[in-house]
């Protein structure tokens, strides 16, 4: 075997090209780490707003709470049913909410669709990871609200004290609240009937209904569709929440791999010419080295080796990259639902080990057709050049 | 023999080295002019907005209605020439996300006067009106599915409860590149008539077009103003700012787009830089022997910087001649998950701005290796052996 | 014309210091010098001597530390670097140890190079690279690279490209260093017909004594100073 130093070092002994192609590869491994770590984000910002034990409700046919509505009575019926928890004053834990979207002016004359979460009693009972971080929760028949954590200041008044106006009506801020990072943290609550009747809404658009355990969800979902009196599809919360991420993300993913696919060409070509010009300046060497007893394979695996190299450092550099975005919060409109959603980037081990993965690929690539012509040169003709 | 000619032998004493520089250079341009054109499909909407066209909403959200009484009395106002209303539908024919299209119910007496970028055989638009539950269609949609005239579509709306049947009357075409033909649209009436009491005469939002753009903004205020104090405000705006409110609230992901296409412009020029590197390290004793000759750095720079403009050149026409099949296959791939798109053009801007960026990275790529030959040591250079 | 003729390279007090790291290296002192116009001088010393930097200063590619540098009557630290490689194509032919021809041109290509910076016309250009090929006999190889000559072949081109411009001085670097016996031959014959028919100065660096026997006079140069 070829030393692996006589490859480290030929490569600082030509940094600049080295360099630069490290750099390139680097990039395109940037991109794509980046851009599966976004899409993960957008799951994991939406679906961390899902309970395990939770159900939601939503009218039979529609995909979001936005386009849904349903009868209270329904709501009174399913809440008696033996799976539903019980909060600590015996009420059964479920809650008829009314859901909005609400247009919010922000800086710059644009407008920012909010969601606007009508709550009831037991909505935040039913929500274990909503943890107020200020202030506190709108009291019944009043207009206050309170906000998730990420609208803070996205708008003017969104704040402890301030005040929002929508609907021809005033609506004073009275606390922050967090979510476990999850879709919550991008909406505004407020009292159900209030903002249900400034939306001439006169009942729910959906309901929240927590179990006693995550197990009893798929027989509570059978008895809700079984029930010939609910036209109502029941679904776990966290299913609910990781559909309303599927097609943002899914968008992310497709433009994303494919634009890093097409970028991966131009990174392997780039190694490509960096591996050429790295075995035509050591023919001599490389005829040296056979001619003192190096196979031709051993050459291969030599040069193979040194443009895997190229391939890992730059996965390495361009994971770390994306590594730093993790510091960078994303807001944009969730096609599905038309509400603002607020993410961030979300790096897994899983993505991280594709984007080294990735870059020790390309870097190979590059480096196969060169690795085959150092193998193929002859010893005599590689001694005289 | 002239500079060029010296120039363009230079470029061909590696032909492997050259062609895979051009190449890695159009696969940038190609992917920068994909990645604009993408951005583009967002602004697609804004693009074909007319500017005689103002959308009135509802201004608490684009979700709530607005009553269908207000159709009378905007029409009235002075400077409206015609008016129609449409309410998003939401319909789907199957649980696939990739089955989902636009659905909308309309007004079908008046929906082509305001829309006038549709068109369709007069007599397919009058068997459309005569029918209650009749639907038109776009082109694509109806490419996608196969659908004819006299076809019965069944949807589920994520809005309305039920099962609704309509009938397609017709086809329409847009009457120019660009213009959607993707949507469903039926007769309102059709939705109205089944809906119960409080959700009956209701409409999404209403399309109004002026006689004189340049008045549009008084007409938007006067119709503002005329239900400002009615529980139903109204927020009327052009149709570009209307869509453009939509774009903004995607700017997040269109700015990554955008970054991500600045990003390929680096690649380019870390391979061309590379290969440019190359060139004038291989070339250390040329150089020198042309400066000893009493050739200026400035002669040597001009070559540097020709090599490198002509590889940005050959990769930027390369890659716009690639372009539009990888935007094709980009959007077979979209379709298939999402369901049709509409129709997309890469703007003559976005090509001449990518030719720009390739030649722009290539001389910016010659500037190192540039300032570099300037600094080889011509004495030292010309008994290099290389 | 009186012999108060100026020589065609007159060196004076000329010393050249190289600076490697802290360390100050001599590697020429004070040289004096004068190579009459019309002659041809070679010379000689072992590596290091500072012959190759001594052929620099003459041909103004680099700058004593101290002493003037007088080529044809001109003090070459008068000149700008600009200016320098002005005079340097007007003056001086080059002639190298590995001949330094660019090999992605053909031979007549190569010799018409330097012609390039002059304002010759195309025709006129031809006209030149025809009659200095003549010169050097290569006029059947004009179209071929030099990677398809031999040395020898590839040396003559070399002065082809030397006299094209028509130089007062011709520089050459070890011409032979890299050619076989008859080659060799070839070359100095050539530089000998240059120097008789053409009356060219010609200064010449070489190691092979053989060579610098068709010099009109050798210099001997050691550690930087000449014997």
């Amino acid at each position: 075997m070829v030393p692996l130093y006589y490859n480290t070092r030929s490569l600082w002994g030509r940094r600049l090209s080295t360099g630069l192609t490290v750099m390139g590869l680097g990039l395109v491994v940037f991109v794509f780490a980046a851009v599966l770590m976004l899409a993960r984000g957008i799951e994991a910002a939406l679906s961390a707003g899902g309970d395990p034990s939770n159900v939601v409700l939503l009218r039979e046919g529609t995909d979001s709470e936005l386009g849904s509505f349903m009868e209270r009575d329904a709501l009174r019926v399913l809440s008696t049913a033996p799976e539903v928890a019980s909060s600590v004053e015996g009420e059964p834990l479920a809650a008829g909410e009314v859901v909005v979207l609400v247009a919010l002016p922000r800086d710059g004359g644009n407008v920012m669709n909010t969601t606007a979460r009508g709550i009831s009693a037991q909505s935040v009972a039913a929500r274990p990871t909503v943890r107020l971080v200020s202030g506190r929760m709108p009291r019944p028949g009043t207009n206050e609200v309170a906000l998730g954590a990420s609208l803070l200041g996205r708008t003017p008044g969104a704040t402890v004290g301030g005040a929002l106006r929508f609907a021809q009506q005033v609506w004073p801020v009275v606390g922050v609240f967090t979510a476990g990072g999850g879709a919550f943290e991008s909406e505004l609550w407020a009292d159900g009937r209030r903002l249900g009747s400034a939306f001439g809404r006169d009942g729910p658009s959906s309901a929240i209904v927590r179990l006693s355990s995550p197990t009893l969800v798929d027989t509570f979902i059978r008895r809700v569709e079984a029930d010939p009196r609910f036209t109502l599809k029941a679904q776990s919360e966290s299913n609910y929440w990781e559909e309303q991420a599927t097609a943002l993300a899914t968008f992310i993913r497709v433009l994303g791999l494919f634009v890093s696919f097409v970028f991966s060409m131009g990174a392997i070509l780039g190694a490509m010419i960096t591996m050429y010009a790295q075995v035509a300046s050591r023919i001599a060497e490389l005829g040296m080295l056979r001619a003192v007893g190096f196979r031709r394979r051993s050459v291969l695996a030599s040069v193979m080796i040194e443009s895997g190299l190229l391939g890992v450092t730059g996965g390495v550099l361009g994971a770390l990259a994306a590594l730093a975005m993790r510091w960078v919060d994303i807001r944009t409109l969730n096609f599905q639902t038309f509400a603002e959603v607020s993410f961030g980037f979300a790096p897994t081990p899983g993505i991280l080990l594709a984007a080294l993965l990735f870059g020790t690929g390309m870097g190979l690539l590059g480096g196969l057709l060169p690795a085959l012509r150092a193998a193929r040169l002859s010893i005599l003709d590689a001694l005289r050049a | 023999m002239n500079y060029a000619r010296l120039a363009w032998r230079d470029l061909r004493r590696n032909p492997l080295r050259l062609s895979l520089t051009v190449v890695a250079g159009a696969v940038g341009v190609m992917a920068f002019i994909f990645l604009r054109t993408v951005v583009d499909i967002f602004y697609s909407g804004a693009a074909v907005a007319q500017v005689d066209r103002l959308i009135v909403r509802n201004k608490v959200a684009l979700t709530q209605p607005l009553p269908l009484s207000y159709f009378p009395r905007i029409a009235a106002l002075p400077g409206v020439t015609a008016i129609t209303h449409q309410s998003w539908f939401g319909g789907t024919i199957s649980e696939s996300q990739r089955d989902f299209f636009a659905s909308l119910a309309i007004d079908p007496a008046s929906f082509l006067k305001v829309y006038s970028e549709y068109t369709l055989p007069p007599e397919q638009l009058s068997a459309f009106q005569a029918d209650p539950c009749g639907a038109l269609i776009g082109r694509k949609l109806a490419q996608r599915y196969g659908w004819k005239e006299g076809d019965r579509v069944t949807m589920k709306s994520q809005i309305y409860p039920g099962e609704w049947t309509f009938n397609i009357r017709g086809i329409y075409d847009g009457t120019r590149p660009g213009v959607d033909t993707t949507a469903l649209v039926f007769g309102y009436r059709c939705l109205n008539e089944r809906l119960p009491e409080n959700w009956k005469d209701q409409v999404g939002l209403y399309s109004v077009r002026v006689d004189d753009p340049a008045r549009s903004a008084q007409v938007a205020a006067a119709i503002d103003g005329m239900f400002a104090n009615s529980p139903y405000a109204t927020l009327t705006e052009s149709e570009r700012a209307f869509q453009l409110g939509f774009v903004a609230m995607s700017s997040a992901i269109l700015t990554a787009v955008k970054l991500v296409s600045n990003v390929i412009l680096a690649i380019i020029l870390l391979v061309i830089g590379n290969t440019i590197a190359m060139g004038v390290r291989e070339r250390t004793r040329d150089i020198a022997t042309l400066r000893a000759m009493g050739f200026r750095p400035f002669h040597v720079v001009m070559f540097v910087l020709v090599e490198s403009a002509a590889i940005g050149v050959a990769a930027g026409v390369l890659g716009m001649f690639a372009a539009p099949p990888l935007l094709k296959g980009f959007m077979r791939v979209v379709e298939s998950q999402f369901g049709p798109m509409a129709e997309t053009v890469t703007r003559p801007q976005t090509l001449a701005l990518a030719a720009l960026a390739a030649v722009g990275m290539s001389l910016l790529a010659a500037v190192g290796p540039a300032v570099r030959s300037l600094r080889l040591p011509v004495a030292e250079g010309l008994r290099k052996v290389t | 014309m009186d012999a108060a003729v100026p020589p065609m390279v007159r060196l004076q007090g000329v010393s050249k210091v190289y600076r490697r790291g802290s360390v100050e290296v001599p590697v020429l002192e004070s040289v004096d010098l004068s190579i009459a116009s019309g002659a041809f001088e070679a010379f000689m010393g072992p590596s290091g001597s500072g012959k190759s930097t001594l052929l620099n200063l003459i041909s103004g590619l680099d700058r004593p530390t101290t002493g003037v540098v007088e080529v044809a009557g001109r003090d070459l630290a008068q000149l700008s670097d600009a200016e320098l490689a002005d005079w340097r194509s007007a003056h001086v032919g080059f002639i190298f140890q590995l001949y330094n021809l660019l090999p992605v041109l053909t031979a007549a290509e190569n010799v018409e190079l330097p012609l390039l910076l002059t304002p010759l016309s195309r025709a006129e250009r031809r006209r030149h690279v025809a009659a200095a090929l003549e010169v050097v006999g290569l006029s059947h190889r004009r179209s071929h690279r030099p990677s398809e000559l031999s040395g020898g072949e590839q040396q003559r081109v070399a002065i082809a490209r030397a006299i094209v411009t028509d130089p007062d001085l011709i520089i050459a670097d070890e011409p032979t260093g890299d050619l076989d016996r008859k080659s060799a031959e070839q070359v100095l014959d050539l530089f000998e017909a240059l120097h008789h028919g053409l009356r060219k100065t010609l200064v010449m660096v070489t190691h092979d004594p053989n060579a610098a026997e068709h010099a009109e006079r050798i210099h001997h140069l050691e550690k930087g100073v000449l014997q």
